[in-house]
């Protein structure tokens, strides 16, 4: 996540807002953002029922936390690109930018 | 797109995202602003949006 703290005005600049979403509770994410300086967007609590937006959106493992995943929604409320990634990744954040750029 | 873990089931490009409505931190999270729900739907019309799932909070980055 910190990565995209780096890459916020660049989303900015694109019309895209960041959503961080997790199974955490809120006070959780909320900590856990404070013990990095904070971020520029905030973090989603996927926390009751358990899972039920990542298991919407397909990215809900066993354990009952996520993948890593981006999902770019226009504004229209359509899916234009989605990366999901082994665990241990970061997703690449020029691959996300480019995708941004393909829609007005 | 290409998925090494390929989930059961995988919504694709080009479909409606499902919407959400979930409890989330300020704004600015970790900077202490009032959480706040936030739909999907906030955003419709206005903005594009980028869904980051994540593990768990404090997982090394």
């Amino acid at each position: 996540m910190p990565s995209y703290e780096e890459d916020l005005s660049e989303f900015t600049r694109r019309n895209a807002q960041v959503l961080g979403i997790s199974t955490d509770n809120v006070h959780s994410n909320e900590a856990w953002a404070k013990s990095m300086g904070g971020l520029s967007y905030p973090l989603l609590s996927d926390f009751w029922p358990h899972g039920r937006t990542a298991v919407d959106y397909g990215v809900l493992r066993n354990a009952g936390i996520t993948e890593r995943a981006i999902f770019v929604v226009d504004k229209g409320g359509v899916i234009r690109y989605i990366d999901i990634h082994d665990i241990s990744e970061q997703p690449p954040t020029d691959r996300i930018m480019a995708a941004l750029d393909k829609l007005k | 797109m290409a998925s090494k873990s390929k989930p059961i089931w995988k919504i694709e490009v080009g479909d409606t995202a499902p919407e959400f409505k979930l409890m989330g931190t300020g704004d600015h999270a970790g900077k202490g602003g009032p959480y706040r729900e936030i739909a999907l739907s906030d955003y419709r019309g206005k903005v594009n949006v980028v869904l980051a799932f994540y593990p768990a909070a404090f997982t090394p980055v």
